[in-house]
């Protein structure tokens, strides 16, 4: 008996111990990736380089204002693009196609979407708007993003839709109210805050992609303000910098990374804040 | 306040109850004035009369099962039901008692009566008076005037006594009068029986507002 | 008093399934119309049918007539947003809308095309005045309905159907999921609308159904069993089935 108590007991501490190891090891990589960042990225912060373009390479000083804009630019398109579509996707799913055949064909493709490789759209939005219009776009980059974007947000949409509950559908129909009105004005409202932070998280997502811009907004030294031209984004620049040969490109580049990785955390808490103050209710 | 719709039929069960006491209270006063003042009438038109008694028996039984099956009262409330259903059957009896007097005065027909009536109408005044009081009691759940009508019995029963005594006194003497005598006796008995159903009112009346059953006043017959 | 709603030959079918045999009744104008039965029995079944409800599902099918003032609500094409305009329904669950507790009861108003901000909010007034909820959330109806107790939230519900004057209130265990208190509350309210309007209530508490309504169908395996006054059924039933049942000799 008490034998198999202490065996027990045993074996529960060793589980413990094991998954807090496992969960340190994890955040131990976590808070020194951040720790690096910082270091390393602060020093590169200065008035000059959020309002400054970059100076020929090799001298000192300048900024990534273009760059910043650029990344700023791309994600606000390809949310402008993304969200909208996405969320009326998540709506058919959830409101019309429910349990039919499309909508399982449309959930199952969304999924693939979702685990396709970002270099992949890359190349695709190069096949397909790159290639025939010829050259390098703001446009294109935010396209890919936004197909990056767009499968996300179609599932979290149709989940925090289906949240509301059916009963608060039949409630609004057996009012009297047709299907669209019971969709705009019920389970919309009921789903919000959810959409919102789906969509706040997948934006978080996009705007530390580099992959798909490579070969789609590319890269400018200048400011761009024509979405038919190449633009600079935050992302393609680390990329860029970090394998240039000069000291003050890998300041750059860790100054780009810390901004980068500082509003990605800022808009996930935010989106987290969002999520546990709609719990209680 | 909630479940007003049930709380109101409460009311009017109860009121019901109070009139069907009122009815009866009047078949028991009328029956002795016809037996006084010998009017076959009268007497015959009580006898007649009971049916509506028992009828409205009938109906606030049907009133309590209906509120039972449909209200589920509890604690106070079915109290309340099960002593109505209790009191209607003693007002019926009453009733039948009041029936019973002016059957006798029809059966002695035009006989004179064998003595005036002196402590016949004594006790049947103190049994209404023992009715009404009771019945008050019953509205305001007072349990203190309940208990005291209880005891009031036993003057009734000393009145029967006295008129039992004096009536056997008198069929000895003469026992030409024994048929006419019993009737009175027959008659006495009734309202003797008049004030002991009052009692078990009484009794009903104190389950209902403590829940407790118990016998106030074993009566001598 | 009239039949407001009449049932002929009621057939319905959960695609091959059939949920209902054969079901006649009549639901007396301005009175409360109570059906019981275990559950399964088909009587949440026919409550939405009389609104329709089952056409938001694929594959339900209907034979019959449900006469609603001399009109079959069964037939094709039937306008059914004026249907269900037209006879309100109340859920087991309480189901506020996600908006304040004004806007859930304006909601319907609005559905209806009525824009004038006066005329709305007098008439939700009214309908939490009727619905016996006024004195309690006159202060705060621009919180969420959400935030209101169980209770308080069934009565909104009650409320936002009474605001559009339906002629019909379909309540499907409408107090199924409160307390004693909130459910005596909701009883009183009920005793309320009938006044204007004619109720139906499905119930899983028998004694609910004595306590409120006029009239008892009792319902078993998609039928009709007997139909009668309340008082009748809760006192002497003609049906074998129904006095095992409500003598709590099974079900």
């Amino acid at each position: 008996m008490n034998f198999f108590y202490l065996r027990r007991k045993f074996y529960n501490l060793l589980a413990l111990t094991v998954s807090l190891l496992s969960a340190g090891f994890g955040i131990f990589f976590l808070f020194w990736i951040l720790k690096d960042v910082i270091t390393l990225g602060l020093p590169a912060l200065n008035w000059a380089f959020f309002t400054e373009l970059p100076v020929p390479p090799g001298a000192e000083g300048g900024g990534l204002a273009h760059a910043i804009l650029g990344t700023i630019f791309v994600t606000v398109v390809a949310t402008v693009i993304g969200v909208p579509s996405g969320i009326l996707a998540g709506t058919y799913l959830s409101e019309y196609g429910r349990k039919s055949g499309t909508a399982s064909v449309v959930r199952f493709l969304s999924d693939i979407l979702v685990s396709a490789p970002s270099i992949v759209i890359g190349l695709f939005v190069y096949a397909i708007l790159v290639k025939p219009l010829g050259g390098f776009s703001a446009i294109a980059g935010a396209v890919a993003l936004s197909i990056i974007m767009l499968p996300v947000i179609v599932r979290t949409a149709e989940e925090v839709l289906k949240l509301v509950p059916d009963s608060t559908r039949e409630a609004a129909l057996a009012l009297g109210a047709p299907h669209w009105k019971v969709t705009v004005h019920v389970v919309y409202r009921g789903a919000i805050r959810g959409i919102t932070t789906g969509v706040l998280l997948a934006v978080a997502r996009v705007s530390g992609e580099t992959a798909p811009l490579l070969f789609t907004s590319f890269n400018n030294s200048f400011w761009n303000f024509n979405v038919a031209e190449p633009t600079a984004t935050l992302t393609v620049t680390i990329f860029n910098y970090a394998l240039g040969p000069y000291e003050d490109w890998h300041t750059k580049a860790w100054g780009a990374a810390l901004i980068i990785t500082a509003t990605v955390l800022l808009v996930t808490i935010f989106a987290r804040l969002l999520v546990t103050r709609r719990s209680p209710r | 306040m909630t479940r007003e719709a049930y709380h109101k039929a409460l009311k009017e069960v109860q009121d019901e109850v109070q009139q069907m006491a009122v009815m009866v209270g009047a078949a028991v006063k009328d029956s002795m004035e016809a037996l006084k003042s010998r009017d076959m009438e009268k007497s015959k038109k009580i006898v007649k009369n009971d049916i509506q008694i028992n009828q409205k028996r009938f109906d606030i039984e049907e009133r309590c099962i209906r509120l039972i099956a449909t209200q589920q009262p509890m604690a106070v409330d079915l109290r309340t039901l099960a002593a109505i259903i209790n009191i209607i059957t003693d007002l019926e009896r009453i009733g039948d008692h009041a029936e019973g007097i002016a059957k006798i005065s029809v059966a002695i027909g035009d006989a004179p009566l064998v003595k005036p009536l002196i402590d016949m109408p004594k006790m049947a005044d103190k049994g209404l008076s023992m009715l009404q009081r009771c019945m008050k009691a019953f509205v305001d759940r007072d349990i203190e005037t309940a208990k005291k009508i209880c005891n009031e019995d036993d003057e009734v029963d000393a009145l029967y006594d006295a008129i039992y005594n004096e009536l056997v006194m008198m069929m000895v003497n003469d026992p030409k009068i024994i048929k006419d005598a019993t009737y009175l006796i027959w008659g006495a008995h009734n309202l003797e029986r008049i004030a002991d159903r009052v009692t078990n009112i009484a009794e009903r009346v104190v389950y209902m507002v403590t829940g407790k059953m118990e016998e106030m006043n074993v009566s001598k017959y | 008093m009239n039949d407001k709603v009449k049932i002929k030959d009621l057939n319905f079918y959960y695609g091959t399934k059939q949920a209902l045999k054969n079901i006649n009744l009549s639901v007396r104008e301005k009175e409360i119309t109570a059906l019981i039965g275990p559950s399964g029995c088909g009587k949440t079944t026919f409550l939405r049918c009389v609104n329709r409800m089952h056409d938001l599902y694929p594959g339900n099918r209907y034979e019959g007539e449900i006469i609603l003032d001399g009109r079959n609500i069964l037939e094709k094409g039937l306008d059914l947003i004026k249907l269900r305009s037209k006879v309100g329904m109340v859920f087991q669950k309480p189901t506020p809308f996600p908006m304040s507790i004004y806007e859930n009861v304006a909601f319907g108003l609005k559905l209806m095309g009525i824009k004038k901000k006066k005329e709305i909010s007098l008439r939700v007034e009214k309908a939490l005045k009727d619905s016996a909820l006024w004195d309690e959330i006159k202060d705060r109806l621009n919180e969420p309905a959400l935030s209101l107790s169980g209770g308080q939230q069934q009565r909104l519900c009650i409320a936002r159907a009474v605001a559009v004057e339906p002629e019909v209130i379909l309540m499907d265990e409408p107090c199924s999921a409160l307390d004693p208190v909130a459910t005596a509350k909701i009883e009183d309210l009920m005793t309320d609308l009938k006044k204007t309007y004619t109720v139906v209530i499905v119930t899983h508490n028998m004694q609910q159904a004595a306590r409120v309504s006029e009239f008892t169908g009792f319902f078993m395996m998609g039928e009709m069993i007997e139909f009668d006054y309340t008082q009748k059924i809760f006192t002497a039933p003609s049906n074998k089935l129904t006095e095992d049942y409500i003598t709590g000799r099974f079900g």
